[in-house]
Protein backbone atom coordinates (compact mmCIF):
# COMPACT_ATOMS: atom_id res chain seq x y z
CA UNK A 1 0.00 0.00 0.00
CA UNK A 2 1.15 3.29 -0.75
CA UNK A 3 0.40 4.79 2.33
CA UNK A 4 3.11 2.11 4.06
CA UNK A 5 5.89 2.26 1.45
CA UNK A 6 5.24 6.14 2.17
CA UNK A 7 5.65 5.62 6.03
CA UNK A 8 9.22 3.43 5.15
CA UNK A 9 10.14 6.08 3.70
CA UNK A 10 9.27 8.52 6.40
CA UNK A 11 10.61 6.01 9.23
CA UNK A 12 14.06 7.60 9.66
CA UNK A 13 11.96 11.01 10.63
CA UNK A 14 9.36 9.15 12.57
CA UNK A 15 9.87 6.14 13.87
CA UNK A 16 10.33 2.58 13.24
CA UNK A 17 13.82 1.97 13.08
CA UNK A 18 16.18 3.66 15.63
CA UNK A 19 16.50 7.37 14.20
CA UNK A 20 20.61 8.52 15.54
CA UNK A 21 20.26 12.33 16.25
CA UNK A 22 22.69 14.67 15.69
CA UNK A 23 23.48 14.19 19.23
CA UNK A 24 24.36 10.48 19.26
CA UNK A 25 20.97 9.30 21.03
CA UNK A 26 18.95 6.53 19.90
CA UNK A 27 15.19 6.71 19.92
CA UNK A 28 12.77 4.92 18.01
CA UNK A 29 8.78 4.78 18.06
CA UNK A 30 8.82 0.75 16.57
CA UNK A 31 7.79 -0.35 13.54
CA UNK A 32 4.29 -2.15 13.19
CA UNK A 33 6.49 -5.17 12.92
CA UNK A 34 7.41 -4.99 16.71
CA UNK A 35 4.51 -6.32 18.07
CA UNK A 36 4.89 -5.32 21.50
CA UNK A 37 2.86 -2.46 22.16
CA UNK A 38 -0.82 -3.13 21.14
CA UNK A 39 -0.61 -6.63 21.96
CA UNK A 40 0.38 -6.34 25.81
CA UNK A 41 -1.39 -3.66 26.94
CA UNK A 42 -4.04 -5.24 28.97
CA UNK A 43 -3.79 -3.07 32.25
CA UNK A 44 -5.18 0.15 31.15
CA UNK A 45 -8.11 -0.55 32.62
CA UNK A 46 -9.83 0.38 36.04
CA UNK A 47 -8.12 4.06 35.99
CA UNK A 48 -6.80 3.42 38.92
CA UNK A 49 -4.93 6.28 41.03
CA UNK A 50 -1.64 5.00 41.24
CA UNK A 51 0.35 2.84 38.68
CA UNK A 52 2.29 -0.14 40.30
CA UNK A 53 5.62 1.10 38.64
CA UNK A 54 5.42 4.58 40.38
CA UNK A 55 4.71 2.82 44.20
CA UNK A 56 8.07 3.24 45.20
CA UNK A 57 8.85 6.94 44.70
CA UNK A 58 8.89 8.51 47.83
CA UNK A 59 8.73 12.45 47.45
CA UNK A 60 6.33 12.93 44.30
CA UNK A 61 9.51 11.63 41.83
CA UNK A 62 11.02 9.29 40.56
CA UNK A 63 12.78 7.47 38.03
CA UNK A 64 11.18 3.96 36.61
CA UNK A 65 14.33 1.68 37.83
CA UNK A 66 11.49 -1.30 37.02
CA UNK A 67 11.48 -0.61 33.20
CA UNK A 68 14.89 0.84 32.97
CA UNK A 69 16.44 -1.96 33.68
CA UNK A 70 15.14 -3.79 30.91
CA UNK A 71 16.79 -1.57 28.73
CA UNK A 72 19.57 -2.87 27.65
CA UNK A 73 19.16 -3.28 23.72
CA UNK A 74 21.61 -0.97 21.62
CA UNK A 75 18.64 0.58 20.46
CA UNK A 76 18.08 2.61 24.05
CA UNK A 77 19.56 5.68 24.83
CA UNK A 78 22.12 5.81 27.12
CA UNK A 79 23.35 7.70 30.19
CA UNK A 80 26.91 8.24 28.52
CA UNK A 81 25.13 9.95 25.09
CA UNK A 82 23.63 13.61 25.49
CA UNK A 83 19.80 13.30 26.27
CA UNK A 84 17.34 15.72 24.47
CA UNK A 85 16.38 17.41 27.62
CA UNK A 86 18.60 18.41 30.16
CA UNK A 87 18.54 20.54 33.57
CA UNK A 88 17.59 23.98 33.02
CA UNK A 89 19.47 26.71 32.88
CA UNK A 90 17.98 28.35 35.15
CA UNK A 91 16.42 31.62 33.05
CA UNK A 92 12.80 32.08 32.36
CA UNK A 93 11.26 29.31 30.03
CA UNK A 94 10.52 30.05 26.60
CA UNK A 95 7.80 28.09 26.22
CA UNK A 96 5.32 25.38 27.67
CA UNK A 97 4.32 22.09 26.99
CA UNK A 98 1.10 21.00 28.01
CA UNK A 99 -1.82 18.51 27.00
CA UNK A 100 -4.26 20.64 24.87
CA UNK B 1 -0.87 39.31 18.14
CA UNK B 2 0.53 39.60 21.28
CA UNK B 3 4.72 40.79 21.35
CA UNK B 4 6.66 39.85 24.47
CA UNK B 5 9.88 40.51 24.59
CA UNK B 6 11.76 40.98 21.37
CA UNK B 7 11.64 37.41 20.55
CA UNK B 8 8.82 35.80 21.04
CA UNK B 9 5.02 35.94 19.85
CA UNK B 10 2.27 34.80 21.55
CA UNK B 11 -1.31 33.89 19.68
CA UNK B 12 -4.93 32.21 19.89
CA UNK B 13 -5.85 29.76 18.12
CA UNK B 14 -7.90 26.13 17.50
CA UNK B 15 -8.96 26.61 21.30
CA UNK B 16 -5.60 26.93 23.23
CA UNK B 17 -2.22 29.04 22.44
CA UNK B 18 0.78 29.32 20.34
CA UNK B 19 4.33 30.83 20.59
CA UNK B 20 6.80 31.49 18.39
CA UNK B 21 10.05 32.44 19.72
CA UNK B 22 13.37 33.16 17.53
CA UNK B 23 17.05 33.47 18.25
CA UNK B 24 17.29 36.64 16.06
CA UNK B 25 14.62 39.43 17.68
CA UNK B 26 14.94 41.26 13.96
CA UNK B 27 13.60 38.18 12.63
CA UNK B 28 10.28 37.62 14.67
CA UNK B 29 8.25 39.44 11.91
CA UNK B 30 9.25 37.56 9.16
CA UNK B 31 8.96 34.24 11.29
CA UNK B 32 5.69 34.97 12.63
CA UNK B 33 4.19 35.62 9.07
CA UNK B 34 5.42 32.22 7.51
CA UNK B 35 4.38 30.26 10.36
CA UNK B 36 0.78 32.20 10.93
CA UNK B 37 0.28 31.43 7.26
CA UNK B 38 1.14 27.89 7.24
CA UNK B 39 -1.03 27.57 10.03
CA UNK B 40 -3.82 29.01 8.26
CA UNK B 41 -3.31 26.36 5.45
CA UNK B 42 -3.09 23.66 7.96
CA UNK B 43 -6.46 24.53 9.26
CA UNK B 44 -8.29 25.02 6.30
CA UNK B 45 -7.17 21.56 5.26
CA UNK B 46 -8.11 19.54 8.49
CA UNK B 47 -9.88 21.34 10.90
CA UNK B 48 -13.22 19.17 11.70
CA UNK B 49 -15.20 21.92 13.23
CA UNK B 50 -15.21 24.23 10.12
CA UNK B 51 -17.55 22.92 7.72
CA UNK B 52 -15.79 24.57 4.85
CA UNK B 53 -12.54 22.82 5.62
CA UNK B 54 -11.21 20.00 3.24
CA UNK B 55 -11.73 17.19 5.53
CA UNK B 56 -14.84 18.22 6.27
CA UNK B 57 -15.69 17.62 2.77
CA UNK B 58 -14.14 14.59 2.06
CA UNK B 59 -16.98 11.27 0.59
CA UNK B 60 -16.74 7.65 0.79
CA UNK B 61 -14.25 6.44 -2.09
CA UNK B 62 -11.76 7.93 -3.55
CA UNK B 63 -10.59 12.09 -2.76
CA UNK B 64 -8.45 13.83 -4.10
CA UNK B 65 -6.08 16.14 -1.73
CA UNK B 66 -3.87 19.03 -1.14
CA UNK B 67 -0.83 18.87 -0.73
CA UNK B 68 -1.13 20.08 2.94
CA UNK B 69 -4.12 17.54 3.71
CA UNK B 70 -2.30 14.92 2.35
CA UNK B 71 0.60 15.08 4.44
CA UNK B 72 -1.11 15.38 7.31
CA UNK B 73 -3.31 12.51 6.34
CA UNK B 74 -0.18 10.31 5.28
CA UNK B 75 1.53 11.41 8.98
CA UNK B 76 -1.60 10.29 10.94
CA UNK B 77 -1.26 7.01 9.28
CA UNK B 78 2.46 6.73 9.51
CA UNK B 79 2.07 7.39 13.40
CA UNK B 80 -0.55 4.50 13.79
CA UNK B 81 1.83 2.44 12.00
CA UNK B 82 4.66 3.12 14.40
CA UNK B 83 2.12 2.92 17.42
CA UNK B 84 0.92 -0.02 15.91
CA UNK B 85 -2.26 1.01 15.89
CA UNK B 86 -2.55 2.78 19.14
CA UNK B 87 -2.79 6.02 17.79
CA UNK B 88 -5.64 5.54 15.25
CA UNK B 89 -7.08 8.70 13.06
CA UNK B 90 -10.15 6.86 12.55
CA UNK B 91 -11.04 7.53 15.66
CA UNK B 92 -13.53 10.48 14.07
CA UNK B 93 -17.04 8.65 14.51
CA UNK B 94 -16.33 7.50 18.16
CA UNK B 95 -15.24 10.95 19.38
CA UNK B 96 -18.37 12.77 17.73
CA UNK B 97 -20.48 10.33 19.65
CA UNK B 98 -18.22 10.92 22.76
CA UNK B 99 -20.04 14.21 22.06
CA UNK B 100 -16.83 16.24 21.61
CA UNK B 101 -18.77 17.42 18.05
CA UNK B 102 -17.51 21.48 18.50
CA UNK B 103 -14.27 23.44 19.62
CA UNK B 104 -14.33 22.58 23.14
CA UNK B 105 -14.66 25.78 24.49
CA UNK B 106 -18.29 25.26 23.41
CA UNK B 107 -19.04 22.17 24.59
CA UNK B 108 -21.56 21.93 27.64
CA UNK B 109 -20.48 21.00 30.76
CA UNK B 110 -22.74 18.07 31.06
CA UNK B 111 -25.35 16.60 28.64
CA UNK B 112 -27.05 13.17 27.82
CA UNK B 113 -25.07 9.89 28.80
CA UNK B 114 -23.60 8.38 25.60
CA UNK B 115 -23.79 4.37 25.23
CA UNK B 116 -20.70 3.80 22.85
CA UNK B 117 -22.05 1.10 19.86
CA UNK B 118 -19.47 2.31 17.33
CA UNK B 119 -16.04 0.45 17.10
CA UNK B 120 -12.54 2.25 15.38
CA UNK B 121 -12.69 1.07 12.31
CA UNK B 122 -9.24 0.97 12.22
CA UNK B 123 -6.14 2.83 10.34
CA UNK B 124 -5.62 -0.39 7.57
CA UNK B 125 -9.05 0.48 6.34
CA UNK B 126 -7.73 3.87 4.60
CA UNK B 127 -5.42 4.03 1.94
CA UNK B 128 -3.58 6.99 0.78
CA UNK B 129 -2.01 6.66 -2.90
CA UNK B 130 0.28 9.92 -3.30
CA UNK B 131 -2.93 12.72 -2.97
CA UNK B 132 -5.32 9.87 -3.35
CA UNK B 133 -7.49 8.86 -0.60
CA UNK B 134 -9.40 5.77 -0.60
CA UNK B 135 -11.84 6.57 2.32
CA UNK B 136 -14.05 3.54 3.28
CA UNK B 137 -17.90 4.47 4.07
CA UNK B 138 -18.49 5.22 7.59
CA UNK B 139 -15.10 6.00 8.17
CA UNK B 140 -14.40 9.85 9.87
CA UNK B 141 -11.01 11.07 10.58
CA UNK B 142 -9.90 12.84 12.85
CA UNK B 143 -6.46 14.10 12.84
CA UNK B 144 -6.27 15.60 16.11
CA UNK B 145 -3.93 13.61 17.51
CA UNK B 146 -0.97 14.38 15.21
CA UNK B 147 -2.02 17.15 12.41
CA UNK B 148 -0.75 19.65 15.91
CA UNK B 149 2.74 18.16 16.16
CA UNK B 150 3.15 18.01 12.55
CA UNK B 151 2.11 21.62 11.82
CA UNK B 152 4.88 22.61 14.44
CA UNK B 153 7.62 21.15 12.61
CA UNK B 154 6.74 21.89 9.44
CA UNK B 155 6.25 26.04 10.19
CA UNK B 156 9.04 25.47 12.34
CA UNK B 157 11.61 23.64 10.07
CA UNK B 158 10.28 26.48 6.82
CA UNK B 159 10.85 29.22 9.19
CA UNK B 160 14.55 28.25 10.16
CA UNK B 161 15.26 27.77 6.58
CA UNK B 162 13.75 30.44 4.67
CA UNK B 163 15.11 33.07 7.73
CA UNK B 164 18.37 31.72 8.33
CA UNK B 165 17.53 31.84 12.42
CA UNK B 166 16.69 29.27 15.19
CA UNK B 167 13.22 28.90 15.76
CA UNK B 168 10.79 27.25 18.47
CA UNK B 169 6.98 26.93 17.61
CA UNK B 170 4.98 26.05 20.75
CA UNK B 171 1.12 24.80 19.08
CA UNK B 172 -0.81 23.96 22.44
CA UNK B 173 2.15 22.74 24.10
CA UNK B 174 3.54 20.62 21.01
CA UNK B 175 6.78 22.29 20.56
CA UNK B 176 8.85 21.81 17.78
CA UNK B 177 12.96 23.75 17.83
CA UNK B 178 14.75 24.57 14.46
CA UNK B 179 17.88 26.00 13.22
CA UNK B 180 20.78 26.66 15.75
CA UNK B 181 19.44 27.48 19.48
CA UNK B 182 19.62 30.32 21.79
CA UNK B 183 22.79 29.58 24.03
CA UNK B 184 22.13 27.76 26.68
CA UNK B 185 19.30 25.61 24.67
CA UNK B 186 15.77 26.37 24.15
CA UNK B 187 14.42 26.91 28.31
CA UNK B 188 10.57 24.86 27.97
CA UNK B 189 8.27 24.36 31.78
CA UNK B 190 6.92 21.13 31.50
CA UNK B 191 3.53 21.59 33.28
CA UNK B 192 -0.26 20.33 32.38
CA UNK B 193 -2.42 22.70 34.16
CA UNK B 194 -1.83 25.33 37.00
CA UNK B 195 -2.70 22.16 39.61
CA UNK B 196 -0.17 19.63 38.49
CA UNK B 197 3.87 19.57 39.13
CA UNK B 198 6.04 21.98 36.89
CA UNK B 199 9.72 21.44 36.01
CA UNK B 200 11.50 23.12 33.45
CA UNK B 201 13.88 21.36 30.68
CA UNK B 202 16.79 22.78 28.30
CA UNK B 203 15.51 20.93 24.98
CA UNK B 204 18.42 20.58 22.77
CA UNK B 205 18.00 22.72 19.64
CA UNK B 206 16.45 20.34 16.64
CA UNK B 207 14.49 18.69 19.02
CA UNK B 208 11.02 18.50 19.57
CA UNK B 209 8.64 18.01 23.08
CA UNK B 210 5.13 16.56 23.62
CA UNK B 211 2.26 16.32 26.41
CA UNK B 212 -0.77 14.09 25.75
CA UNK B 213 -3.18 15.12 28.82
CA UNK B 214 -6.62 13.46 30.22
CA UNK B 215 -7.02 16.48 32.50
CA UNK B 216 -7.53 18.94 29.62
CA UNK B 217 -10.09 19.15 26.79
CA UNK B 218 -12.46 16.99 29.09
CA UNK B 219 -16.39 17.12 29.21
CA UNK B 220 -18.83 14.93 31.17
CA UNK B 221 -21.97 13.44 29.63
CA UNK B 222 -24.60 11.95 31.90
CA UNK B 223 -22.43 12.58 34.60
CA UNK B 224 -19.31 10.98 33.38
CA UNK B 225 -15.95 12.27 33.01
CA UNK B 226 -14.82 12.10 29.38
CA UNK B 227 -11.59 12.93 27.73
CA UNK B 228 -10.79 12.99 23.88
CA UNK B 229 -7.74 10.44 24.06
CA UNK B 230 -9.75 7.63 22.58
CA UNK B 231 -7.70 4.47 23.09
CA UNK B 232 -9.18 2.27 19.84
CA UNK B 233 -8.98 -0.92 21.02
CA UNK B 234 -12.18 -0.17 23.47
CA UNK B 235 -13.67 2.63 21.16
CA UNK B 236 -13.83 4.82 24.87
CA UNK B 237 -11.42 7.39 26.51
CA UNK B 238 -8.37 6.10 27.77
CA UNK B 239 -8.20 4.97 31.40
CA UNK B 240 -6.83 7.84 32.82
CA UNK B 241 -3.72 5.95 34.36
CA UNK B 242 -1.91 9.29 33.77
CA UNK B 243 -2.84 12.85 33.85
CA UNK B 244 -0.49 13.68 31.19
CA UNK B 245 2.36 12.04 29.12
CA UNK B 246 5.40 14.09 28.07
CA UNK B 247 8.07 12.47 25.57
CA UNK B 248 10.83 14.47 23.83
CA UNK B 249 11.88 13.33 20.65
CA UNK B 250 13.70 14.57 17.21
CA UNK B 251 10.06 15.50 16.24
CA UNK B 252 7.28 16.77 17.69
CA UNK B 253 5.14 14.33 15.30
CA UNK B 254 7.16 11.39 17.07
CA UNK B 255 6.88 13.25 20.56
CA UNK B 256 3.30 13.58 19.99
CA UNK B 257 2.89 10.28 18.87
CA UNK B 258 4.41 8.84 21.55
CA UNK B 259 2.99 10.61 24.62
CA UNK B 260 -0.58 9.84 22.87
CA UNK B 261 0.27 6.42 23.07
CA UNK B 262 1.59 6.09 26.58
CA UNK B 263 -1.66 7.66 28.11
CA UNK B 264 -3.70 4.46 25.74
CA UNK B 265 -1.35 2.30 27.20
CA UNK B 266 -1.56 3.19 31.17
CA UNK B 267 0.24 1.36 33.21
CA UNK B 268 2.28 -0.05 30.24
CA UNK B 269 3.48 3.23 29.29
CA UNK B 270 6.86 3.84 31.46
CA UNK B 271 7.94 -0.16 29.49
CA UNK B 272 6.85 1.26 26.17
CA UNK B 273 8.85 4.16 26.08
CA UNK B 274 11.79 2.90 27.61
CA UNK B 275 11.56 0.21 25.46
CA UNK B 276 11.91 2.56 22.63
CA UNK B 277 14.46 4.42 24.30
CA UNK B 278 12.41 7.04 24.30
CA UNK B 279 13.56 10.20 26.96
CA UNK B 280 9.43 10.85 28.93
CA UNK B 281 7.87 12.18 32.18
CA UNK B 282 4.60 10.88 33.26
CA UNK B 283 2.29 12.34 36.05
CA UNK B 284 -0.16 9.98 37.85
CA UNK B 285 -3.08 10.64 39.68
CA UNK B 286 -1.22 11.22 42.93
CA UNK B 287 0.69 14.22 40.71
CA UNK B 288 3.42 11.78 41.20
CA UNK B 289 6.49 12.38 38.24
CA UNK B 290 8.03 9.01 36.62
CA UNK B 291 10.87 9.72 34.42
CA UNK B 292 11.79 7.51 32.01
CA UNK B 293 15.28 7.68 30.18
CA UNK B 294 17.24 9.90 30.63
CA UNK B 295 15.03 13.13 31.68
CA UNK B 296 16.09 14.80 34.37
CA UNK B 297 15.52 15.63 38.22
CA UNK B 298 13.11 18.08 38.27
CA UNK B 299 13.93 21.53 39.57
CA UNK B 300 11.32 23.96 40.82
CA UNK B 301 10.45 26.13 37.34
Amino acid sequence: MTHIKRSRRLQAGLAGLSVVSALGAAVGLGLTTQTSSATTASQTNGGSSSSTNTGSHAGGEGNDDSTKSSTTSSNQSSSNQSSPVTQPNNTTPQATTSGS
Amino acid sequence: MTAHLDTTYRFDLWSTTGTVVVTDPAALASVVEIVRAGLDDVERACSRFRPDSEISGLTPGRNRLSPMLADLVGTALDAAEASAGLVDPTVGAVVQQLGYDRSIELLPADGAPVSLVHQVPGWRQVHLYGDKLELPRGVQLDLGATAKARAADLMARRAADTVGVGVLVELGGDVATAGPGPAGGWQVLVQDTADDPAGQVTLQPGWAVATSSTVRRAWRRGGVRLHHIVDPRTAAPAAPVWRSATVAAPTCTEANTASTAAVILGHDASRWLSERGLTARLVDQRQRVVRVGDWPREMAA
